[in-house]
């Protein structure tokens, strides 16, 4: 089942542009540049419309975003300034609720650089490094993403385990859901990249406010990280072999998890949702869920020539093959993906493969890019669809 | 109607009294208000599942005076020490489960008919008032149906696997009516209304709280159209109940909640409940869990519950029923037109 995500529509203000009334005021001086710089949050966001700014000497200063389909390299003005540096700038429309990445590509002479904004302090990242984001209007970050005092919080605990699949020893932690007890049963969750989630994406934070409020189920999350993730992740069989022969059953011998694949579930982001495939694929029956936000399904349908670099051979090869012969991998599948990022073609291609298998599949997208954030901001859609929370039956 | 009075000596003329939800406990004052105070009480904080032993801010409230009947535990006890049943009872939970799937299914097509209809730009707004009756008519009997199939389901295992002839559970019935026969009054708590429920029936507290009516009504409606819920079972004991525990003493136990993350956003029925009460349908923290500003989506809501008035029970809610187990004047009810409103004559 796919989703359309609903947006509301953001207000227009009526009148002029911050920057275009700024503009009238020229010859400008310093002064009046930082006074408007301090008064202004950037990008200055006024309704559909986002000025982003750059202050310094430039012979061409380029906005870069990450908005596919959409040209991504956006030259900006330069305003001159009487006894400073010049202000440049450029205004660009962007959906409401929109998160857009985006860098700052200065030239002086021959030398090109690309920056984070340094007049934004917001920063998204992704497995490839970070970003600036500008966050439309209407875009908040969600209230359970951040701490609340009332959310008991869980507790997360380093859980090495020595595989010989993988020849190394694995470092994992264990989330064990607020008020624990070994005498319950909990479902459990294998979430592949585990500390970026919980360092970028907050998961733990997340997983403490979701439990709390009854959206989702009590549940143990195993946090798994990669070794050389290049290699691990992409339809690489010892890393399944890990997860469901070593670290499954060595899970089952150390806590009260359902042995049940309907109370199991992979999840990972990118090349962690290829390896969260991958991993169900080679183990049928095993695992009865997966939530895979932005998986990097990149295929062909004429000859092998992804465009991807070799990296991507592997997971080009496994995709290839499954779309193939599709089959089911998992009971229920939950999809998220950005609307933003390259990778939205190949999910929205996936998702009725996925269905054609029987499959209960939940997808999502939003106006977002390849990053943390964008991850962060789907959990709630996934982890509650995956294992909900009793709140249909609780009442205080 | 003449006024019904909370009568002075509520273990003389027992009632139920409901509550809104006690995150910040007023029970004390209730229990005092009610003339309870220094009364020995029954506690049933089975909803709040494994932590149902933690109980110490309520025995407080109670001046100690109290036993908790700990029937999660005695549950878990149970299915120990029977497996065999216990078995038979997660077959039964995981039939009820998909039947509720399935009929929610048909409900959240419904609701989208209703979303449809009502987004029609009418020529003739009749036309879509009837489409909206016709709707909301197969919900009701969508609600009907599903409730005669999970009580099918109830009675073919107890009818076939017998659990009051079975060693733990009647050893489990002939403690807990022990303790409740040392009690003057009951209080049930919030929590899992799935849980609570089906505690209550393993060990058939029905009966120790009441003793059933000379009659069973037969139709919620009388000859002439109006609710006939029929006469109330008379209570051996004043019960003081809130969350799901005030929804499980009523006829009809309806889940809801307009915001949930995942879950569609339709009220659906689980199951009947003690059916202690008459034309009550408890609905606990409804500004938290139900979107009460689309008068629409109220006014459904209503729709589907009638001739069951839809009790809301706020924050300081605090509503003693009437001796037939009715609601009193003044309580604060969903209308047909959707909007909130003091009962006007007992219901």
């Amino acid at each position: 089942m796919s989703l359309p995500t609903p947006y509301p529509i953001a207000p227009r203000p009526k009148g002029k542009l911050a920057i275009n009334r700024l503009r009238e005021r020229a010859p400008l001086t310093d002064a009046e540049v930082e006074e408007f710089l301090a008064e202004h949050e950037v990008p200055v966001v006024e309704g559909p419309r986002s000025t982003f700014l750059y202050r310094g000497r430039a012979d061409a200063v380029a906005v870069l975003h990450r908005i596919v389909n959409q040209p991504q390299h956006v030259p900006m003005k330069r305003l001159d300034v009487l006894d400073g540096d010049p202000l440049w700038y450029v205004t660009i429309e962007l959906p409401a609720h929109s998160r857009v990445e985006y860098q700052l590509e200065v030239r002086q002479g021959a030398a090109v650089e690309a920056v984070n904004d340094p007049l934004n302090p917001h920063v998204a990242h992704s497995p490839v490094g970070s970003s600036s984001v500008c966050q439309a209007a209407g875009y908040e970050t969600p209230t359970w993403v951040l701490p609340q005092p009332e959310s008991r919080p869980g507790e997360l605990i380093d859980w090495d385990l020595p595989s010989k699949a993988l020849r190394r020893t694995t470092h994992n932690r264990v989330y064990l859901p607020a008020r624990f007890r070994r005498s319950s049963s909990y479902p459990l969750l294998v979430v592949h990249d585990g500390d970026d989630y919980i360092t970028y994406a907050a998961m733990k934070t997340v997983l403490d406010n979701l439990i709390h409020h009854l959206d989702m189920a009590e549940t143990i999350v195993l946090f798994s990280n990669p070794g050389d993730r290049l290699r691990e992740y992409p339809n690489h069989a010892p890393h399944a072999r890990h997860v469901t022969r070593e670290l499954l059953p060595a899970l089952e011998e150390e806590l009260p998890v359902v042995r049940r694949s309907d109370a199991r579930a992979l999840m990972g982001a990118s090349f962690g949702a290829v390896a969260s495939l991958s991993t169900a694929f080679r183990s049928p029956d095993t695992w009865g869920n997966l939530f895979l936000q932005s998986g990097s399904f990149v295929f062909t349908d004429i000859g092998s020539d992804h465009g991807g670099g070799p990296a991507f051979d592997p997971v080009v090869k496994f995709m290839n093959r499954y779309r193939e012969r599709p089959r089911r991998v998992a009971d229920r599948m939950m999809i998220t993906c950005g609307v933003y990022e390259p990778l939205i073609v190949p999910n929205r291609s996936m998702v009725p493969v996925f269905e054609s298998t029987g499959a209960q599949v939940r997808y999502v997208e939003s106006r977002d890019g390849h990053s943390w954030e964008n991850w962060r901001d789907r959990l709630r859609d996934g982890l509650s669809w995956i294992f909900p929370g009793p709140q249909k039956l609780v009442y205080e | 109607m003449p006024a019904d009075p909370v009568p002075e000596d509520l273990t003389a003329d027992p009632r139920i009294t409901l509550l809104g939800p006690q995150r910040n406990p007023r029970i004390g004052q209730v229990v005092a208000d009610l003339g309870l105070a220094g009364r020995r009480f029954a506690t049933i904080t089975t909803g709040w599942r494994d932590r149902e032993a933690d109980d110490a801010l309520l025995a407080e409230q109670l001046g100690h005076r109290c036993v908790n009947l700990g029937l999660w535990q005695l549950m878990q006890e149970v299915w120990e020490a029977d497996p065999e049943l216990a078995e038979a009872d997660r077959r039964r939970r995981l039939v009820h489960t998909e039947m509720q799937e399935l009929y929610l299914i048909g409900l959240e097509q419904a609701v989208e008919a209703l979303r449809r209809i009502r987004q029609h730009t009418p020529r003739d707004p009749r036309v879509v008032e009837l489409a909206v009756e016709d709707v909301l008519s197969i919900m009701r009997e969508m609600d009907v149906r599903h409730l005669e199939r999970v009580g099918d389901l109830n009675h073919e295992f107890y009818a076939r696997w017998e659990p009051h002839h079975r060693d733990a559970v009647v050893t489990a019935r002939f403690h807990v009516g022990r303790l409740v026969a040392d009690t003057e009054a009951v209080v049930v708590t919030g929590g899992h209304v799935g849980v609570l429920l089906g505690a209550l029936h393993l060990f058939n507290l029905g009966p120790a709280l009441a003793t059933p009516p000379d009659v069973e009504p037969s139709t919620p409606f009388d000859r002439s159209g109006g609710p006939d819920f029929g006469p109330a079972p008379r209570l051996l004991r004043p019960i003081i109940a809130w969350g799901a525990g005030a929804m499980a003493l009523s006829e009809r136990v309806l889940l809801f909640y307009d915001d949930p993350v995942a879950a569609p956003g339709v009220s659906e029925l689980l199951m009947n409940g003690l059916a202690l009460t008459r034309g009550v349908v408890a609905l606990p923290s409804p500004r938290e869990r139900l979107l009460m500003r689309d008068q629409d989506r109220m006014r459904m809501l209503a729709a589907r519950t009638a001739p069951w008035t839809a009790l809301l029970l706020e924050e300081r809610a605090q509503v003693t029923l009437t001796a037939d187990g009715r609601l009193p004047a003044g309580a604060r009810v969903l209308g047909t037109d959707g909007l909130p409103h003091d009962l006007e004559g007992a219901a």
